[in-house]
């Protein structure tokens, strides 16, 4: 099928969601309203599956104390960015402005936030449970992210190794060094078997 | 002291310094690094995204052939020992997943038996060799030199797993002053060198980087050092983007991976430590030491 706003052709509906939740973020709402009759599936199942996963997010979830905005990093360099507010809007229902803000994509995973905490959820729990939910569903999945899983697939690693600039701009690969060779699965059909058939698990593992 | 080392993507695929050094200075102080042949990435933090069941495929995957080869794991990157340690733990605490890990594993003839233990680096260096006997294998002490230390957020966080370094990380500290060189806190040290939000918001993570270099110059350091080979590529490679995407009027700051100065004081050469691809400055003071 072809994306109706790039002409891009997929393979699947979901393929067609991540592509248009990616490539065309400010298209989202309207692609929704026309293929889905409107219904946020993947929100709602976000939501869902959010509560199976960490139970019920609630006002008790967060004091609002700001202790996370003071460890956190990220706050003191994007603006807009505290990390309470995750907690805080999916308790009061707005999990679908907090994706589409990709503000759950600005965590580093530090984990400070969770030493400032005064309360039993700390932001990074929620932060990683939505980018997982997100990535799952087909929602949103940052395009690096996605190029380092294919590049896995393909050879066990996140890229093949490449040659460093030095100061002298001359280039010398790992061999230069003496290095040993980067290792790879042996058996590479069936390691990209055991990869394929586990992304494809629908199961809440 | 003999280990299957997993020196992870980064350090192989792109940050040869950092495992050139940490190959060095291990062999010279007797430790046997076992090469993982048919090893992967460990799957942190993509597919842990993506796929979580996959994630821990990956991982035990790497475990499973450190067992094959009745081994402890040793690690020098910081993610990698994170994955190893939440792989390990979830894996004990839900038998499906373990069970259906260990069924793809079947397909290459490998099984995870949560037989092999996972160690980083320091771990090595300061507990098992520990910090006399990095003392007595440095020949070339660092006088009147003050460095920064970053140990990296998965050094000591988070606080539910079993890390490498305590809550208050010290261990680094330690091992600088092993050197030589003097070290103390600054207000940025326990801070994220912004590494895994470099690829959604590369400005956002620069800024991080920035607030950081600003810190160490401001505190009145010589140079700043980690042990991670993701602080290290978003410090030293990444600090020339730092002033064109904020345009700080060019805070620079030398920055060495701890094997590179351990290598210095051992009196080991420079090349072999690959300090020729530092893009930070750190001629002037490798010349000093």
């Amino acid at each position: 099928m072809k994306c109706p706003y790039c002409d891009v052709l997929l393979q699947s509906h979901r393929e067609l969601r991540v592509h248009v939740g990616s490539s065309h973020r400010e298209k989202v709402d309207a692609f929704m309203e026309e293929y889905f009759g409107g219904r946020w599936i993947e929100v709602d199942f976000i939501s869902l599956m959010l509560r199976r996963s960490l139970g019920a997010v609630t006002e008790e979830s967060c004091v609002e104390c700001g202790g996370c905005d003071v460890e956190c990093p990220v706050s003191a360099a994007q603006e807009g960015f505290k990390p309470y507010n995750v907690p805080v809007q999916v308790s009061e229902g707005g999990i679908r402005g907090l994706l589409r803000s990709g503000a759950i994509w600005a965590c580093t995973s530090c984990f400070a936030c969770g030493e400032g905490c005064r309360a039993a959820m700390p932001p990074y729990e929620v932060i990683e449970t939505l980018q997982n939910l997100s990535a799952r569903i087909g929602y949103h999945f940052p395009d690096e992210c996605k190029s380092s899983d294919k590049s896995i697939l393909r050879s066990g690693f996140i890229q093949r190794p490449g040659a460093l600039k030095s100061v002298e701009l001359t280039r010398l690969t790992s061999e230069g060094l003496e290095l040993p060779q980067v290792p790879s699965p042996p058996d590479l059909p069936r390691f990209k078997e055991a990869l394929r058939r586990l992304s494809e698990l629908r199961v809440p593992l | 002291m003999m280990y299957a080392f997993y020196p992870g993507c980064l350090s192989q695929v792109e940050q040869f310094s950092c495992l050139s050094s940490t190959r060095e200075v291990l062999t010279k102080l007797g430790v046997r690094l076992q090469t993982m042949d048919g090893s992967s990435c460990c799957g942190y933090p993509t597919y842990r995204l993506s796929s979580p069941v996959t994630w821990s495929y990956l991982t035990a995957r790497n475990l499973a052939l450190a067992e094959r080869l009745g081994l402890d794991v040793l690690t020098s990157c910081n993610d990698c020992y994170l994955s190893f340690r939440k792989v390990t733990r979830a894996m004990e605490d839900d038998p499906r997943l373990r069970e259906t890990v260990n069924d793809a594993l079947k397909l290459e003839g490998l099984e995870y038996r949560a037989r092999a233990e996972t160690y980083h680096v320091v771990e090595v260096l300061h507990d098992k060799i520990g910090v006399k006997g990095i003392s007595e294998a440095v020949v070339k002490p660092f006088k009147n030199l003050r460095l920064a230390t970053q140990p990296g957020c998965h050094l000591f966080r988070p606080g539910d797993l079993p890390t490498p370094d305590e809550s208050e990380p010290h261990k680094l500290d330690d091992l600088v002053r092993a050197l030589g060189a003097e070290t103390f806190d600054y207000p940025h040290k326990l801070d994220c060198c912004g590494s895994m939000m470099y690829a959604p918001d590369p400005k956002a993570s620069l800024r991080v980087v920035g607030k950081k270099l600003e810190s160490v110059k401001e505190a009145g350091f010589d140079g700043l050092v980690t042990i991670c080979p993701h602080c290290f590529r978003m410090l030293d490679t990444m600090q020339g983007s730092v002033d064109n995407a904020l345009g700080n009027g060019g805070v620079r700051v030398p920055v060495f991976h701890y094997a590179q100065l351990l290598g210095l004081a051992m009196g080991l050469s420079p090349a072999r430590l690959g300090l020729q691809f530092n893009s930070s400055p750190v001629r002037g003071l490798v010349d000093r030491m």
